[in-house]
């Protein structure tokens, strides 16, 4: 049966989630003007409080499912602006979970895995990767060459998962490598300077001569690996309607003040501009809402679906930009100022139509299936 | 609990909407818009699949604006028009049959409960231009009854319908009134023909002067009524949208430009990418706020911002549908003008047709 409503468990999740946003709030600028601190693991107002994910784990068989809850939970983390409790959420340990064989999910499964894909030639068209393994046959190792940029976790994490092209004798191709912090010829660049989610670790990294044995090949079927994107895309999608929502409340917030109220019974003839626009905002994040729930509930039920999560990614990717723009337009000068969060979910959310692949890339991912087209054939 | 699974009910309801939609709908409605009426076959194919019927029975099925919705969405995709002329007088249905007391639902709903096509509507659009009220048709007390005044606009097939829910402004705030289409006092105006859904003759009713006893207001106040035009004004256009979609798409792709097809230029391609997120968004926010009528609660919120996205989405897609023809797409020998104008005329329907 078709339903839109929590479960009592549910709304026992996400409205702890919720509180403990409210107490990251007070932590949101931390990191505006010191980007190279990291995130805590953990906040000292979570002590006594219970982990959100940890009781979506203890009692997921009465919540509406796993992924839809763990998407719910970004949504309700990025109303704070920092979390609370840092959730790692890395593609390198969905790719070790997806394509590594038992013995290497074995040894890392408990790491952080940074996933390493874009080089400074780009990021959209893994294709044109340039970084190497070529095979040393007279030690049996892979030698790694080649520089990453734009990193999420490229200073806390344990490891990087390394897209590269093979230069071997009888294979040929794009693979992933594990590739160990420690490791000779791996270095770590400086913490990048960037206008938003400054509390997000990002650097680049360079491989020179990094040797590793084969036993560091994650040697899984590529096209599966790069669909695992299909999963988080919807979470990015997610944190922007966390982003946006704080700052429509807000927003809304300084226009009950000055006498405006959303109605949703008037006419267009009857509603102020600013209450007019502020109705759009709401029709595009509820649909980009309904459209992040569908493509975690086909996950759920058939595995990721790749055309509902990239519907997911460009809707939540517009949706940041839109309303954080229009919020600060109708906010007026007082917006702009640091004193209060929206200039700087401003900043924030404008990545969310970047990373984890840009809004025109979901479109062409959706465009190439819709219109049964190879990337050949429309690129 | 979060699910998007249709119940068997459901899928089989959907099923048959869109075999009427294929068989019969889409290949009348140009000849339908073009004589500003429907052949009387048609309408009784599509009061066939029992929507009204069961509405009227009293014996709600599960979920019951879900399935109206479903079903109201599957024939829209074959021509918005038709169903529209079956989501009014079940917007009229649903409201006695819901809102109404025990001894209005039994002297209303026994008509719509048989075989043959009856009309019924919610008359709620004001009737002129813009205006600094929402609302002037108004029903002041008199002795033991109601006066109303005012004027109705764009009322589906007014002039077939036995019956209509004008909805008028009391000074208790809104309230709807049933009142016979033979009620002194109430006219029926000439139609006038329509931008869109032109099979539909939507008229003016005017209202002077009428009289009406306590017995015909409904209870309560009219805020259900309108959550669920809502919902079915985001299920035409949502039927609609999917529509222009599915009739661009292969187009773009044997039409060559250039040495090209169409579909591989990127402009084109991001066009029809941007509508196909257009209706799946449309077609789960109609369908959430659905779920909310059916449980009772408050639909206002997501009914208002179904409609409201559905609105300028729904438009956007009939617009760029026409635009990917080209030339063609203004010829009268494509559906794609008649489509364009039909949604435009459904942006402005709001309170004439229900789920």
């Amino acid at each position: 049966m078709i339903d839109f409503a929590f479960t009592e468990r549910d709304k026992e999740i996400l409205d702890e989630a919720r509180a403990q946003a409210r107490l990251a709030a007070r932590y949101a600028r931390d990191f505006e003007r010191d980007e190279d601190r990291m995130l805590p693991h953990v906040y000292p107002e979570a002590e006594g409080r219970p982990d959100p994910r940890a009781m979506l784990r203890a009692h997921v068989e009465e919540t509406s499912g796993a992924k839809i809850l763990n998407a719910l939970l970004y949504l309700e983390e990025w109303r704070g602006g920092v979390p609370l409790r840092e959730c790692r959420y890395s593609l390198g340990n969905t790719v070790l979970a997806i394509a590594g064989t038992p013995e290497q999910q074995a040894r890392w499964n408990d790491k952080t895995i940074a996933i390493a894909l874009t080089e400074p030639i780009g990021g959209s068209d893994p294709a044109a990767t340039r970084t190497t393994a070529t095979w040393d046959p007279s030690t049996q190792e892979w030698v790694i060459d080649g520089e990453k940029i734009f990193i999420t976790y490229a200073q806390s994490c344990d490891a990087a998962l390394v897209l590269a092209r093979m230069i071997h004798p009888e294979r040929r191709g794009l693979s992933t490598f594990m590739v160990e912090k420690g490791t000779l010829g791996f270095t770590v660049g400086r913490q990048y300077r960037k206008m938003g989610i400054r509390f997000e670790d990002t650097a680049g990294l360079v491989f020179s001569g990094c040797r590793l044995s084969e036993s560091h090949h994650i040697d899984g079927d590529l096209k599966k690996t790069l669909q695992s994107f299909s999963e988080s895309r919807p979470v990015v999608a997610a944190y922007a309607l966390g982003v946006t929502r704080a700052v429509m409340d807000f927003a809304w917030a300084r226009l009950a003040e000055a006498g405006v109220t959303p109605d949703y019974d008037a006419g267009p003839t009857h509603l102020t501009a600013a209450a007019d626009r502020m109705l759009t905002l709401e029709a595009e994040w509820e649909a980009t809402y309904v459209t992040v729930l569908r493509a975690k509930w086909v996950e759920q039920n058939e595995g990721p679906g790749k055309i509902d999560s990239s519907v997911a990614k460009a809707m939540g990717g517009a949706l940041a930009r839109k309303v954080t723009q229009t919020c600060l337009e109708i906010l007026g000068a007082a917006g702009l100022s640091e004193a209060h969060l929206p200039e700087k979910a401003f900043r924030d959310a404008r990545i969310f139509d970047i990373y984890e692949g840009t809004g025109e890339i979901q479109r062409l991912i959706i465009a190439r299936d819709i219109l049964g087209l190879s990337p050949k054939e429309l690129n | 609990m979060i699910s998007f699974a249709l119940t068997e009910d459901q899928t089989i309801a959907q099923h048959a909407a869109a075999a009427l939609a294929q068989a019969h709908a889409r290949p009348a409605a140009r000849a339908a818009d073009e004589a500003s009426a429907f052949p009387a076959s048609l309408i009784e194919r599509a009061w066939a699949l029992g929507l009204v019927q069961t509405a009227a029975s009293g014996d709600a099925p599960e979920q019951p604006s879900v399935l109206n919705a479903i079903v109201i969405e599957e024939v829209a995709y074959g021509d918005a028009t038709l169903a529209a002329a079956l989501a009014a007088p079940l917007g009229f249905v649903r409201a006695i049959a819901e809102s109404g007391s025990p001894a209005q639902r039994r002297r209303h709903l026994h008509a719509f409960a048989g075989d043959a096509p009856r009309f019924a509507a919610i008359a709620h659009v004001e009737s002129g231009w813009p205006h600094k009220n929402n609302q002037r048709t108004r029903a002041r007390r008199a002795g033991s009854g109601w006066r109303l005044d005012g004027a109705k606009a764009s009322v589906p097939l007014a002039a077939r319908c036995e019956t209509f829910l004008v909805t008028a402004e009391t000074d208790a705030g809104a309230r709807a009134f049933i009142i016979p289409a033979a009620a002194r006092g109430l006219a029926v105006a000439q139609p006038r023909g329509s931008l869109g859904l032109r099979a539909l003759q939507m008229a003016d009713v005017v209202l002077e002067d009428v009289s009406v006893s306590d017995e015909d207001i409904l209870p309560g106040n009219v805020r259900r009524i309108l959550d669920s035009g809502r919902v079915a004004i985001s299920a035409l256009l949502s039927g609609l949208a999917r529509c222009v979609y599915d009739y661009a798409l292969p187009y773009t792709k044997q039409r060559v430009v250039h040495g090209e097809a169409l579909a591989r230029k990127q402009a084109v391609a991001f066009k029809l990418t941007d509508m196909h997120i257009a209706t799946q968004a449309m077609r789960w926010m109609m369908l959430r706020a659905a779920c909310e009528l059916d449980a009772g609660a408050s639909a206002t919120r997501s009914a208002s911002l179904a409609r409201r996205y559905a609105a300028e989405h729904g438009l956007r897609t009939a617009d760029e549908g026409l635009q990917l023809f080209g030339g063609h797409g203004f010829m009268c020998v494509m559906p794609l003008e008649m489509w364009y104008r039909n949604a435009q005329s459904l942006c402005v329907l709001d309170g004439s047709f229900g789920v």
